[in-house]
């Protein structure tokens, strides 16, 4: 995997050739953009290029690039919230960052930081890598990833070199899947509508699981439009609690399912009001979507993906009970069907 | 990889890289393992680091066939533990299982790919320096103990070791005393200094009192490491500018005091009972005598007296006690030197005899 892979990136990639060309490295950057558009894929190249051993890095065979690939490079150090939570505290960054960049390289020409959905990072921990920003060494670099550039305090933004990645239409995003997964992505333009359009997460999923998880989000979208009943809550609970045993693994599983729904009342909205100017992501289910639609007005919709949005902050970022998140959720979202129709 | 290994070596080999396999679980599950490769004929290295340290020995083995393998450290270590004293046959098997024979019982362990276990620095050919396992140990000994416990103050976590002028030296400090000593003659000379981090130290410390001899120091951009007979410890470097620590270190007190070493540390074991929070105590020096103080605190006073040398004006310095007894714990000549300037300059203590050997102590307001 190399730098063609970018589909659609252009300006970004050739800033990043251009530093390495130079030598010119920062010690800081921050990739910003839309989720899904290549810029945790931009890290993982630009991480190999830095530490590959081969004659045109990157090389994409030589013993780093290979363990960049394979995730175990002990000098490219990959920091995201931990698994069901929301945010990236001063613990986890002392450990995982600040702690490590005051020491040389393992085994490669630099420790390389790679922090995802930086948005994340708590005030504190940012206040305590501000230092490391600050006072780099020379074998360090840190790429902050962020979809949310105004979420980040500005002491910060201003240490780092900023680069934008733009979205991809789903032109591009076809490209970017038929050059990544080659003839293993079976139904390409199905696979961008389970993913919402977010390459990341079409490329890190195995098709099934996430038409699977649509299924259920549909499912319960349609049990909350039938006469009141509680099948659908029990359904619900029943789904999250079969993805994992680890209360980390049945929130992350919450998390994906809300996020699944979001995406579906989004379509909803748009074939309801702005078909023609926007584009849905369930392009397969157009019929199915317009129909629901039919129950809900526009302001209940909008309310209806407030009371989603709400959810996944309370799950994801607050300490609650994901279980009794939904069934809050059940009964918020009932209110709003037929709402303003 | 199939190989044969006697049950104590293997049960030896896996003890001593115990100390540095993660035991949590964490980004990279592979340092959990140790990787163990077939050496030639007659020979299996074995390899684990928790990425701050890395350790390798060479142990003997019978080798059918080469190869390497990495599996869980503590689960091996907890196998073979528990097996008797014969030949223990390792087996490499399809899908990275590997399978451990002992007699009558038999085990399989999951595997890791070899390619993903972190490299560790090779000595090579390089250019080492050799240096009595037993003086580098008491050096280590006579300084770490100074080191920050504040985690955060990177610098501070670690022995600053240098050589200069066929000097080897070894400096601790964490901003409120410091610790140095040196020893010339020892053909130790690599220019330059580096930050060792106190883990590192630990696990040294412990290898050095098993080596018999000495050991040897290899220097390199990243890591330093010592090569003790088979065994080699790794210990990644703290990339930052130590202290200056020669400014702290005063030149000019013109007060030197000697005292019983032995006398002063129960003196002041007792007095420094009744101090506040601070474990400040009081020195004061009079003509002829020291006196030992603690008041101010809410569980009492007291105070102590003791014949002294000492001959000019009163002079008043409050210490914390625990410092100076951390030292005075460490020395183990009879005597001591205190230098003082004033009361509110830093005070030297050594060994009143013999050379090599200063700690620097910070002043309290009295
Ligand atoms: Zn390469």
């Amino acid at each position: 995997m190399d730098w063609e892979f970018l589909k659609g990136q252009d300006a970004a990639v050739a800033s990043l050739r251009r530093d390495l060309a130079s030598d010119r490295v920062a010690n800081a950057y921050i990739f910003h953009g839309p989720e899904g558009v290549g810029k945790s894929t931009a890290a993982l190249i630009f991480a190999k290029a830095l530490q590959c051993g081969g004659e045109a890095p990157p090389c994409g065979e030589c013993p780093a690039c290979l363990k960049i690939d394979r995730g175990v490079h002990p000098d490219v150090i990959h920091v995201s919230p931990p698994e069901g939570r929301k945010s990236i505290g001063v613990e986890h960054i002392r450990e995982a960052v600040i702690g490590r960049a005051v020491q040389r390289p393992q085994e490669g020409n630099r420790q390389i930081f790679v922090i995802d959905e930086a948005h994340a990072v708590t005030i504190g921990a940012f206040n305590a890598l501000l230092k490391t920003l600050e006072e780099p060494s020379y074998d360090t670099v840190i790429i902050l990833i962020t979809q949310n550039l105004h979420a980040l305090p500005p002491t910060v933004v201003s240490r780092c070199r900023r680069l934008l990645f733009r979205s991809l239409n789903r032109d591009e995003q076809r490209a970017v899947l038929a050059a990544s997964l080659g003839g293993a992505g079976g139904d390409l333009d199905q696979l961008i509508s389970l993913s919402l359009g977010r390459l990341g997460t079409a490329l890190g999923n195995d098709p099934e699981v996430l038409a699977g998880r649509r299924e259920a989000a549909l499912g319960f979208l349609e049990g909350l439009a039938a006469p009141p009943g509680k099948a659908d809550i029990i359904d619900l609970l029943s789904l999250a609690a079969s993805q994992g045993s680890g209360s980390g693994a049945v929130r992350a599983e919450v998390l994906r399912f809300l996020e699944m729904l979001l995406g579906l009342l989004r379509d909803i909205l748009v074939l309801k009001v702005a078909a023609g100017d926007l584009e849905p992501w369930n392009t397969d289910l157009d019929e199915v979507l317009r129909e629901l639609g039919r129950r809900w007005g526009a302001p209940g919709l909008i309310q209806a993906m407030d009371r989603v949005e709400t959810a996944v902050r309370d799950v994801g970022e607050i300490n609650t009970n994901p279980s009794l998140t939904l069934e809050s959720l059940v009964i918020g979202l009932r209110g709003t069907v037929g709402a303003g129709s | 990889m199939d190989i044969v290994i006697q049950r104590n070596t293997l049960h030896r080999a896996l003890q001593s890289v115990q100390g540095v396999v993660e035991s949590r679980s964490s980004a990279m599950p592979i340092l959990q393992n140790v990787l163990i490769s077939a050496e030639g004929k007659n020979q299996v290295r074995l390899l684990a680091t928790n990425l701050d340290i890395g350790l390798q020995g060479l142990f003997e083995a019978k080798v059918k066939e080469g190869g390497s393998v990495t599996l869980n450290a503590r689960k091996m270590f907890d196998v073979v533990r528990e097996l008797p004293d014969a030949d223990v046959n390792l087996i490499e098997e399809d899908g990275q299982w590997i399978r451990m024979e002992c007699g009558q019982s038999s085990f399989r362990f999951p595997g890791l790919p070899p390619s993903d276990f972190p490299s560790i620095p090779d000595t090579g050919k390089e250019k080492s320096q050799s240096v009595p396992s037993k003086v580098l140990a008491e050096m280590i000994r006579k300084t770490m103990f100074a080191i920050s416990q504040d985690e955060t103050r990177y610098t501070y976590n670690g022995v600053y070791m240098e050589s200069e002028d066929e000097t080897l030296r070894l400096v601790a400090t964490d901003g409120h005393r410091l610790a140095m000593v040196e020893r010339s003659g020892l053909g130790a000379d690599f220019n330059g200094g580096v930050i060792i981090h106190k883990k590192a130290l630990g696990e040294l410390v412990k290898l050095l009192s098993e080596s018999a001899d000495s050991v040897e120091i290899f220097m390199q951009k990243n890591h330093v490491i010592f090569r003790m007979g088979a065994i080699e410890l790794s210990a990644r470097l703290i990339d930052g500018d130590f202290p200056k620590y020669k400014q702290v270190i005063p030149q000019d007190n013109q007060h030197h005091i000697l005292a019983d070493r032995d006398g002063l540390m129960r003196a002041l074991r007792r007095v420094s009972l009744l101090s506040n929070e601070t474990r400040m105590v009081k020195f004061v020096f009079q003509k002829g005598q020291l006196t030992l103080m603690t008041n101010g605190s809410d569980v009492g006073e007291a105070h102590e007296v003791m014949e002294s040398n000492y001959s000019g004006d009163e002079l008043i310095i409050g210490f914390n006690s625990r410092y100076c007894l951390d030292v005075l714990n460490i020395i183990e000549e009879p005597d001591i030197c205190f230098a003082l300037k004033d009361s509110l300059s830093p005070g030297v203590i050594s060994p009143s005899e013999g050379e090599g050997y200063i700690y620097v102590i910070m002043p309290m307001r009295v």
